[in-house]
């Protein structure tokens, strides 16, 4: 009883953790902004997720493969947010740049 | 109350696939296109989790691996090729501002 109150509990918030990111995706004006909610709400989401299947799967081995996969994903999503934010950094810099010449 | 729980992510996780559709079709740069696929991606390996949990089955832990592999290589790809070439990513945005203005 425990064990589904908590899976949904972190299904939930995962997910709406996903959407919060779609919405600030959509509402915010500023390229920066849209990376800036993406990178943490995304990654967030996703790992309260899959520690949901973890609590949901019962057999050992999973239990590593999904420790690998959230390590993977909380590597990887804030350098593609970071990547994303300095190439519009520096594109606007080069602009300024190009501007005052 | 685990298969209602799940029918609620799977409709919260569609809505956020369709919020970034909207954004990857609309979006004012190629940017935006970027970050809006990095969600979409986000967003499936979301759904693999939820599919995993309804069938109780861990062989799909390999194909969320390699499906935010996949969004992050595509990220780091794209950021590459608009760092390696400046003109093109100023002339897209610039093309997309006047549209705008």
């Amino acid at each position: 009883m425990i064990r589904e109150l908590l899976i949904c509990v972190f299904l939930l918030f995962g997910s709406l953790l996903m959407l919060l990111a779609g919405v600030g995706l959509i509402r915010f004006s500023d390229t920066l902004g849209r990376a800036h909610a993406l990178a943490k709400a995304s990654t967030c989401g996703i790992c309260s997720l899959l520690i949901g299947l973890w609590i949901s799967l019962t057999d050992q081995a999973s239990a590593l493969n999904i420790l690998l996969v959230i390590t993977f994903i909380l590597l990887t999503f804030p350098i593609s947010g970071h990547l994303v934010a300095f190439l519009m950094y520096h594109h606007e810099k080069r602009d300024e740049n190009s501007k005052d010449e | 109350m685990i298969s209602f729980t799940l029918t609620l992510c799977f409709f919260l996780l569609i809505a956020t696939t369709t919020l970034s559709v909207v954004r990857l079709l609309l979006g004012p740069r190629i940017v935006d296109r970027i970050i809006a696929f990095d969600l979409i991606s986000a967003s499936m390996v979301g759904i693999i989790v939820l599919l995993s949990i309804r069938w109780e089955t861990p062989f799909f832990i390999e194909i969320m691996l390699i499906f935010s592999l996949l969004g992050f290589f595509g990220t780091v790809a794209f950021v590459y090729y608009l760092y390696s070439n400046p003109d093109r990513l100023r002339r897209w945005t610039k093309e997309r501002k006047r549209d705008d203005s």
